[in-house]
């Protein structure tokens, strides 16, 4: 009843691990499908980085923020991690440069299910990718050269118009499109009068920011006709039905998967609603747009 | 939730270990077991136990703890928290294997359930020894690496000639645990706690999570029963600040 499909590859459920949550290692993505996740997605691999110092995380009441920076071991380290998994796999990959992009792509071609390149993290110093859209296609291109595996590109909310990012991917080749990546913030303590994280901003995650998911994902899929990965704040059915709704073939869930039991109570709640409704899957994908309201767009 | 707290009292436990106490609900409501994100401000986030229903107790390690040493009453300090699991006491005869900064852990264990305990308690020379005081009531074995006090062993050898007991809860330097592990060997239900680096600590990031069950030091532990923990890395390797192995 929940099985989908994901730019030409088969998912027994909607549900994805997102990218930077539990995907470290070959153990914890291999725990995380166990739980019940459809797809899990690796932490982006790029070059071997420690990461900035703690603090790097800040639990709010409605959310979590991040600025991790990328740690990674090293794509060699990665690739042994990756090994011996046999479940569906999303490769995220970070770089610098077109270049580096491709070259991390050709290295994990034999791995991925799927790639998602990451070109939306806010955690790093240097340009954002993902924050301009002819950069974002040159990316898109250059990976697209070297791999025959789909090719989904995440995306900033952290733009003024995220559907002209999404068309421009989508017109270099992007198989798909994950949005959305966390949301630049930042938390200062009163009481010493600094930011409370290392890096000073982070990115927002959590039930904070599902509306800004919801309406990202939305405006994406008016503007392109590639699948979309809707990520954002999910910890229940109705958050998942809701991006769902906006235009997700498929959900990703990162800061909720901090209870593995999401997975299984996600999708109950899927096969519960979809019942009741007499709907199947394929159905709810951008259902809200037909019945929109008068005003607005 | 992420805050910060007044320091309100430090204690100088022993050589290089201070207490701190502060009046902050993640301390009061922690187990023993658990531990806390401890933030020096300008300084870096490190997982400390916690010691105290209102402490923790820290021993100067890095730049960050020996920052940390130099704070006074009055400074503010990041706490949150309380995160992980707490020791369980499951039976009616337990006794503890609590080696140099776990004899912290263990203390809070004593104070928070009751009971009648065995400690063997380790440390790698007199000086590093702390709260005996803590633990007055209860059957203290005292060993010392160097033998400058208590018995010149390490605390498995002494696990290793008693008798009479029907769980194990260890706490301590990870060769301490691994000696414990294969020492209990499966006879009764064994519990250790665990130590790996930390970014998130709260069951985020996987930084801490070890093979090959991904089990997270933060968040199904640090406390594991020893048949968690069966062909696991403990004792083999750990993990650095970017996920590499590092082998012991």
């Amino acid at each position: 009843m929940l099985e989908i499909e994901l730019a030409g590859v088969k998912l027994r459920n909607p549900t994805i691990l997102a990218s930077g949550v539990l995907g470290t290692t070959g153990a914890c993505l291999q725990r995380v499908y166990s739980a019940g996740a459809g797809a899990v997605t690796c932490k982006s691999i790029g070059q071997k980085r420690e990461g900035n110092p703690t603090p790097v995380v800040a639990e709010l009441e409605d959310g979590f923020m991040n600025a991790l920076g990328l740690p990674c071991p090293g794509p060699e380290e990665m690739h042994a991690e990756l090994e011996k998994l046999e479940l569906p796999l999303i490769v995220s990959i970070h770089g610098k440069s077109p270049s580096e992009f491709a070259e991390l792509a050709k290295q994990f071609t034999d791995r991925a299910g799927l790639f998602e390149l990451n070109v939306s993290c806010p955690n790093v110093a240097g340009d954002i990718i993902g924050k301009d859209a002819e950069e974002s296609a040159k990316v898109t291109k250059a990976v697209k050269k070297v791999t025959a595996k789909g090719v989904f590109v995440k995306l900033t909310p952290d733009v003024s118009d995220i559907a002209e990012i999404a068309r421009a991917v989508e017109k270099a080749g992007a198989d798909g499109i994950t949005a959305i990546n966390t949301v630049p913030a930042m938390v200062i303590d009163t009481n010493v009068r600094r930011p409370v994280l290392s890096f000073r901003r982070g990115g927002l995650s959590g039930r904070a920011i599902h509306p800004i998911a919801v309406r990202c994902v939305y405006d994406i899929y008016r503007a392109v006709e590639i699948p979309i990965i809707g990520t954002g704040g999910v910890e229940h059915a109705t958050d998942a039905i809701e991006l769902m709704l906006a235009g997700a073939t498929a959900i990703g869930i990162g800061t909720g998967a901090r209870d593995l039991g999401v997975f299984k109570r996600v999708c109950d709640g899927i096969e519960t609603y979809l019942r009741e409704k007499g709907l199947r899957i394929e159905e709810l994908v951008g259902a809200a747009h037909e019945r929109g309201g008068g005003a607005g767009a | 939730m992420s805050r910060t707290y007044r320091i309100k009292n430090i204690v100088d436990e022993c050589a290089g270990i201070k207490s701190f106490f502060f009046d902050c609900p993640g301390l009061k409501k922690a187990r023993a077991g658990q531990f806390v994100m401890v933030w020096v401000p300008g300084m870096e986030e490190k997982p400390i136990s916690v010691s105290y229903e209102d402490g923790i107790t820290v021993k100067a390690a890095g730049p960050t703890t020996k920052a940390l040493m130099e704070k006074r009453v009055g400074d503010w300090i990041g706490i949150r928290g309380p995160y992980g699991n707490g020791f369980d006491v499951k039976g009616k005869r337990p006794v503890m294997v609590a080696g140099g900064c776990g004899i912290a852990s263990m203390a809070r264990l004593t104070e928070q359930v009751e009971g009648k305990y065995t400690i063997i308690m380790g440390a790698r020379t007199a000086r590093e020894l702390m709260f005996e005081k803590r633990f007055r009531g209860h059957k203290i074995i005292v060993c010392t690496d160097d033998g400058s006090k208590g018995v010149k062993a390490f605390p498995h050898e002494i696990l290793e000639k008693l008798e009479g007991y029907d769980q194990i809860i260890a706490c301590g330097p990870e060769p301490m645990v691994e000696a414990v592990l294969k020492v209990a060997g499966g006879r009764v239900p064994t519990q250790v706690s665990l130590e790996r680096y930390m970014k998130c600590g709260c069951g985020l990031c996987g930084s801490c999570s070890i093979d090959p069950a991904g089990l997270r030091v933060c968040r199904e532990g640090p406390v594991f029963w020893a048949e968690q923990l069966e062909g696991s890395e403990v004792g083999r390797y750990k993990r650095d600040k970017s996920g590499s192995k590092e082998w012991c």
